[in-house]
């Protein structure tokens, strides 16, 4: 039986935790601050292990409905068009997970460029539709992303998030 | 009295130049942008490998000091950091810190610029005391600067294991000890005599009123095109808003740049701040963009569910507090401007440049900067909800 990603990241936990922090603890130097952030890591792996391909979908999923909605959206001169064009292109999905990191990341740019095109030639309207679709793609994705990492404690304390499995859904 | 003029959008805000950057901070982003492309990965230097440099540079400086006691500092994203004494024996032994840059950091900087700072300050603000610059790096192979130890903390020491400036709380007790000081201190800086022939390597913006603002939209707007990971919609939106809404200012200070709890030393005990610290980012500008930094909502703490900025001060109070401290106005659109622009360029920071950073193995806290990258998705929320009590463009 191979040991389990969980077994694994389990076993390094237990290592930093019991052996190798409490012989660095009250150096006060860099090394025992890095090994604090690996054991932090290591715990975030272990909370999002299992769950990875359905933030890259949720991601993906995500961007691909902001670029439908600008493409069809779309109005302006020609570098609004082309942009809209090579957004309508770039936004394709995957058949594995590489493809889908990569549409993931060619859409990101495509989007950003005819929001960038959109402030050159685009209609007024577009430019009022852009602004408004950016920022509901961009306040839910957020809370998806800082749900998918609260476990760095970066959060307040009145802060409310959605739970993990329930943001990627 | 000084005054803030703040304008709403004109003529020279909606089509700026987008290349117009202060001389001296483009000179460090090209500087970056060549040694980014001509450096391999950056290996962290060995204690031995410090003591031989130190040995080899004090040498050259001062014949006859000899450095002891070589150990590595933790803390900081920016700077390698090493504490050593010179001398002991009959005399007193000094304290010194050494800083070294990496290849690449998430706050890119002049050691020539931050020393003049430095030297400008002193007796002024309490801040720490250069002692030597090699800020050419031809003996510690990066740039580095030597400036005199002091003594200090930068979070309690009950705060636990934080990310410094993250999270801190203060307690009621070194808030009310620490805040006039905070305040105070930054009305020394925006009150710094600009002509003086310390400060000759920062540059104006004065060429129009919009220029300080679009200086740094255009700083950190390059920043973002180079280390770009993976583009993200919002950033681009602030981008183009910001471009169409520069303010004006016509009152030019030294801004710190990086004014915030976590960058600070204080004495736990007398609550006394003993240095301000991370004056890299230090420019002449609109006095707006330090106190839209400080106000910044992870800078701060949550107490009974009042936020309080930087761990100290409601919002209210902070902005109160610097009137009181300064006799400036301040102009509700510019601060809401540079609020934007603080939110933006920590994006660029954690998610941009902190992570090609760590990607390029170009710095020696790659396990820091991709703890902290997801913090950028909290200033993303900020930026979205900033945005959105702006009108749209």
């Amino acid at each position: 039986m191979n040991p389990s990603i969980e077994d694994r990241l389990g076993s390094m936990i237990r290592a930093m935790e019991e052996v190798v922090l409490p012989e660095l603890r009250g150096r006060k130097g860099l090394a025992e601050e890095q090994a604090s952030l690996v054991l932090g890591h290591l715990h975030q792996l272990r909370a999002q292990a299992g769950l990875n391909t359905h933030y890259e979908d949720a991601e993906f999923r995500a961007l691909a409905t902001l670029a439908a909605e600008l493409v069809a959206a779309a109005s302006g001169g020609p570098v609004t068009t082309s942009a809209a064009h090579e957004l309508r292109s770039a936004a394709m999905p995957a058949t594995d997970d590489d493809a889908l990191r990569a549409a993931t990341v060619r859409t990101s740019a495509a989007i950003a460029a005819l929001i960038a095109a959109a402030h050159v030639d685009g209609d007024t309207r577009f430019r009022t539709a852009v602004y408004r679709q950016v920022l509901g793609h961009g306040a839910a994705t957020a809370l998806r992303d800082r749900s998918w990492f609260a476990i760095t404690g970066f959060e307040g304390p009145d802060t409310e998030l959605p739970s993990m499995t329930a943001a990627l859904t | 009295m000084a005054t803030v003029h703040s304008t709403s959008t004109s003529a020279f805000a909606s089509t700026p130049d987008r290349s117009d950057l202060e001389p001296g901070i483009r000179a460090v982003l090209d500087r970056r942008a060549l040694r980014k492309a001509a450096s391999d990965v950056y290996r962290v230097a060995s204690i031995a490998e410090v003591e031989e440099r130190l040995s080899r540079f004090l040498a050259s400086v001062a014949p006859g000091l000899i450095a002891s006691g070589v150990r590595r500092l933790g803390g900081g994203a920016s700077k390698e950091q090493f504490y050593f004494e010179i001398g002991g024996g009959a005399a007193p032994a000094q304290a010194y810190v050494l800083r070294m840059e990496p290849i690449q950091s998430i706050s890119e900087s002049d050691r020539g610029r931050e020393a003049d700072l430095l030297n400008a300050v002193r007796g002024i603000i309490p801040a720490p005391e250069p002692a030597w610059l090699d800020a050419e790096g031809t003996f510690f192979g990066q740039p580095a600067a030597i400036m005199h130890f002091v003594a200090g903390v930068t979070k309690p020491s009950d705060n636990g294991n934080t990310v410094t400036g993250l999270g801190t709380y203060l307690g009621p007790d070194l808030r009310g000890r620490i805040a006039p000081q905070f305040i105070r201190n930054l009305a020394a800086i925006h009150a710094l005599d600009l002509a003086d022939p310390n400060l000759a390597s920062f540059q104006r913006p004065d060429a129009d009123p919009w220029q300080a603002a679009r200086w740094q939209v255009n700083w950190w707007a390059r920043l973002h095109r180079e280390d770009v990971v993976q583009a993200h919609p919002v950033l681009t939106l602030a981008e183009e808003w910001m471009y169409a809404n520069l303010p004006a200012a016509t009152d030019l200070v030294m801004v710190h740049g990086d004014y915030r709890t976590g960058n600070y030393l204080f004495d736990e005990d007398s609550g006394e701040i003993t240095a301000m610290l991370d004056w890299e980012l230090a420019h002449i500008g609109d006095p707006h963009e330090d106190l839209a930094w400080t106000l910044q909502r992870i800078f701060g703490s949550s107490e009974n569910g009042v936020h309080l900025a930087s761990a100290m001060l409601t919002r209210e109070d902070f902005i109160a507090a610097y009137i009181a401290q300064t006799g400036r106005s301040v102009d509700p659109r510019s601060l809401h401007f540079y609020e934007i622009l603080s939110a933006y360029k920590c994006v660029v920071m954690t998610l941009a440049t902190g992570m090609k950073t760590a990607r390029d193995r170009h710095n020696h806290q790659d396990v820091l900067l991709t703890w902290l990258a997801p913090a950028g998705y909290i200033f993303v929320s900020e930026l979205c909800r900033l945005l959105d009590e702006a009108t749209a463009p």
